[in-house]
């Protein structure tokens, strides 16, 4: 914006040659910026987008002894191996149940928990109330599916042993139950999640002004009405934001979690996309790594896509956007 | 000989009980008794195939000596031409592995010192443990049969007689007759699921193979889609159905089985496992005695081996040896007697000694006519660190009587081992006269099989539980059919068939 530039006219005419170029002359006054900018992005450019110059084994057979760049070129040969295997209908349709369940069930549960507490008058209550939701966030997933497993056992699981002096019979095993299995991923991953994920709302919920709850108040407006004018529509940025966020990973469901609580007779409905390549593509007596990414490659263009058309649809609709 | 030894590097993942392999005593006696120097580079112990691959990327130079299962990745490492063929060495040079080698009671397993392109890259290892090749065992409750009055049952209608009895009455007597288990498992452990156990009353469960087996005509077939497969899980089913095997079994670990066997009220009436030592330290396991397997309605039953064969291979010789001769000829003699038990039981005198001649003591397996050999002092095997052998590393050769079943028994009548070989006894060898042993396949025919491998073993034990347990039903046996075909086993029938007919041609 410095003003020999805009002096200087009519583009084309200028001797566009090195130290005279405008645009030149504008970085190199304020070199100091640029430099600092260079390192972040040089290391970007070195650890975020040259490796992904590995994904063209996704195209190749890959032979670690002839190195990515030799192995020879296959074209679409292991994507058209994945759409055409026997299992693909049931993996996709599963990893898709599971990842829209756990969004549509997962998504809304902190809110209102945020919103809950945040509406709470013993302060002290609150944090003790915030702590207790949020520790079982720090529980790594192997440890939780083992607590599932040992509180679901039909004959030593805390569950059971209430549910038969409860009702007087057996409970069944959810674990042997194909149907169930959505169920337990996606309730047992809320009840892990829910603290933590509700963290985030409730700074935002800290952020909304407090003279328009005591404006509110003097109107007379009851605490159902103020959560639902006034907290709410302050969430709603923060919100929006993180559901395209989540969108953009529905093809990615957890493969640890959905290994470990899978047994034969769920199968059906617990094979994911993920747990297929591992048991084709890595564990199987031969390792195949250019279709393990090949799925990966396949799996990322559709999370793009969707966090692409989520953000769209959200620009015109709620003016929020990630971009 | 007064010659400087001759350096040599060997390549191995390290035995965490091991405490310095330079300093060890195995090493020192492969030192002395070849004037070598032997230099160990340690991979690491996870990753490996990984690190593997990795360094044949970058060429990067391997030891003299690859002490190492390499049959995953064996192409990899032939493809680079870092291993050397071995063949001459073995037409040749051969010592210690001739009276192996020569014997013609070995020739079955002959083909599986070779690789796919008819080569020999290995010299292998043999530790026959007779337990762990008959593995596949089943446990009854003694004390509650006595309490009924019932022999061990020997029939799949005895056995289902039993069972019943052993659910219809407090058989554990605390006045509660519904928390017995007349029959259950867990999905992991040390074969602890009994489809195998029940399978072998129908058809001849063969584990090594993903069930296949032979037909009339000698070519290979597969278990899994035939009538006698259904009536074995129809069996079970009905085992299910009427309250006899836990659904617990296709569900529970290790852990939760635990509970109920040390639970003082022991309410378990039989179950699969390879050994009583999954009960620890309890009590409970003396009133569980082996059950042999049991004939089915056509008088079948089998049992399921576990074989061991010599493409457990060690000791590879690569491409960067100074002196690849001395290195085969090491390998070769590590497979001589003393030097084989050596490698497992640590140093003699003090780890243990050779039982006398004249010794009045049993085996573990005296019942199956394995003499005493073996007086074990230490178990290095339960201690977290010692130098007196490599953690089994390398070549070795340990038949029945120079092996585990050789061991002094320790006269207690419930120690796991001797409890064990008594269940060996009764499941050894049940297994039909001719059956096919595991399959080699070149490259190219595992580039097509492993994904059908992959999908069809998946469905099996998908319907296998599901049909167990009734959440399919035999009425859909035509679907579950049509999908192992869909899947294409017939092609995987047909390039295994072509890979072992290559094998049968290695047999001289």
């Amino acid at each position: 914006m410095s003003p020999s530039v805009t002096a200087s006219g009519k583009p084309g005419k200028a001797v566009n040659t090195g130290f005279t170029h405008p645009l030149m002359r504008r970085i190199l006054s304020r070199w100091q910026l640029y430099l600092f900018l260079a390192l972040p992005l040089t290391y970007i450019l070195l650890f975020a987008y040259y490796p992904m110059s590995g994904l063209q084994i996704a195209f190749k057979k890959f032979s670690p002894r002839l190195g990515i760049w030799g192995s020879p070129w296959v074209g679409f040969g292991n994507f058209t191996k994945f759409f055409s295997s026997y299992m693909f209908s049931r993996v996709l349709g599963n990893t898709l149940t599971i990842s829209l369940y756990s969004l549509v069930a997962g998504f809304p549960t902190p809110i209102l928990l945020a919103l809950m507490l945040n509406s709470m008058l013993n302060q002290r209550y609150k944090r003790f109330i915030q702590t207790i939701t949020y520790i079982p966030h720090f529980i790594s997933v192997v440890v939780m599916v083992g607590i599932l497993l040992q509180m679901l056992n039909p004959r030593i699981g805390v569950a059971a042993i209430g549910f038969r002096k409860l009702f007087g019979r057996e409970m069944t095993d959810l674990f042997a139950q194909p149907n169930a299995f959505a169920n337990l991923y996606v309730w047992s991953g809320i009840w892990q999640g829910i603290g933590w994920g509700s963290i985030i709302y409730i700074a935002a919920l800290s952020s909304i002004d407090p003279e328009l709850h005591e404006a509110a108040q003097i109107d007379g407006a009851s605490r159902v009405g103020r959560i639902w004018h006034i907290d709410l529509p302050g969430l709603m940025p923060t919100a929006i934001i993180l559901l395209i966020l989540n969108t953009g990973s529905i093809m990615n469901v957890g493969f640890e979690k959905v290994f470990l609580m899978m047994n034969d007779l769920n199968v059906r409905s617990s094979e994911v996309i993920s747990t297929y390549v591992y048991k084709v593509g890595l564990a199987a007596n031969r390792v195949d790594y250019s279709f393990a990414t090949a799925i990966g490659v396949f799996n990322s263009v559709v999370n793009f896509l969707l966090i692409v058309s989520v953000n769209a649809i959200s620009r015109r609709v709620s003016e929020t956007s990630l971009w | 000989m007064g010659d400087e030894p001759v350096k040599i590097s060997i390549g191995l993942v390290k035995n965490d009980s091991v405490e310095d392999y330079e300093t060890n005593t195995y090493t020192k006696r492969i030192e002395e008794m070849a004037n070598v120097d032997l230099e160990f580079v340690l991979f690491p112990s996870v990753e490996t195939q990984t690190k593997f691959s990795a360094m044949l990327a970058a060429r990067e130079p391997f030891p003299e000596i690859i002490d190492r299962d390499l049959s995953g990745s064996l192409y990899q490492f032939i493809d680079a031409g870092v291993l050397l063929p071995l063949d001459d060495y073995y037409e040749n040079l051969t010592y210690y592995m001739r009276p192996f080698l020569d014997d013609p009671e070995n020739a079955s397993v002959m083909p599986y010192l070779y690789s796919p392109n008819g080569h020999i890259y290995s010299i292998p290892f043999i530790n026959k443990v007779i337990g762990n090749e008959w593995s596949s065992r089943a446990w009854i409750n003694q004390e509650w049969l006595d309490k009924l009055g019932l022999p061990i049952p020997a029939t799949t209608e005895e056995y289902l007689s039993t069972l019943r009895a052993f659910r219809d009455n407090d058989m554990n007597g605390n006045g509660d007759t519904t928390d017995e288990y007349p029959l259950i498992g867990s999905t992991n452990g040390w074969n602890n699921l009994p489809y195998n156990f029940l399978m072998g009353s129908f058809i001849f469960p063969n584990v090594n193979t993903d069930y296949m087996l032979f037909d009339e005509d000698g070519k290979l077939d597969i278990a899994i889609n035939k009538p006698e497969w259904k009536a074995g899980l129809q069996y079970m089913n009905q085992l299910v159905s009427e309250g006899l095997l836990s659904p617990l079994t296709f569900t529970q670990d290790q852990t939760a089985l635990r509970v109920l066997l040390k639970d003082e009220s022991h309410p378990i009436g039989s179950m699969v496992a390879a050994s009583m030592s999954i009960y620890q330290e309890s009590d409970n396991k003396k009133a569980m005695v082996p059950m042999a397997p049991l004939s089915g309605p056509e008088g079948v039953a089998y049992t399921t081996p576990y074989i061991v064969l010599p493409n457990a291979a060690r000791w590879y010789v690569t491409s960067y040896a100074q002196n690849p001769e001395l290195c085969f000829r090491i390998g070769d003699m590590m497979w001589e007697p003393q030097l084989s038990v050596e490698s497992r039981f640590g140093k003699q005198g003090e780890d243990w000694d050779l039982a006398e001649e004249s010794t009045t003591e049993k085996s573990l397996y005296w019942n199956m006519g394995i003499p005493p050999y073996i007086v074990r002092h230490i178990d290095l095997w339960t201690v977290s660190l010692q130098n007196h052998h490599w953690g089994d590393l390398g070549p070795a050769w340990r038949p029945y009587e120079r092996s585990d079943p050789s061991l002094v028994w320790n006269g207690d009548e419930y120690d796991y081992l001797y409890t064990t070989a008594l269940a060996v006894a009764g499941v050894y060898q049940k297994t039909p006269e001719k059956y096919p042993l595991p399959i080699i396949l070149s490259e190219e025919e595992n580039d097509i099989a492993a994904d059908i491998k992959v999908t069809v073993n998946g469905l099996r034990d998908e319907w296998r539980a599901g049909l167990v347990t009734g959440t399919y039903s035999f009425d859909d046996w035509d679907i579950y059919v049509q999908e192992l075909e869909n899947a294409g086993l017939a092609e995987w029938m047909e390039i295994s068939q072509t890979a072992y007919d290559r094998m049968q041609t290695l047999i001289d």
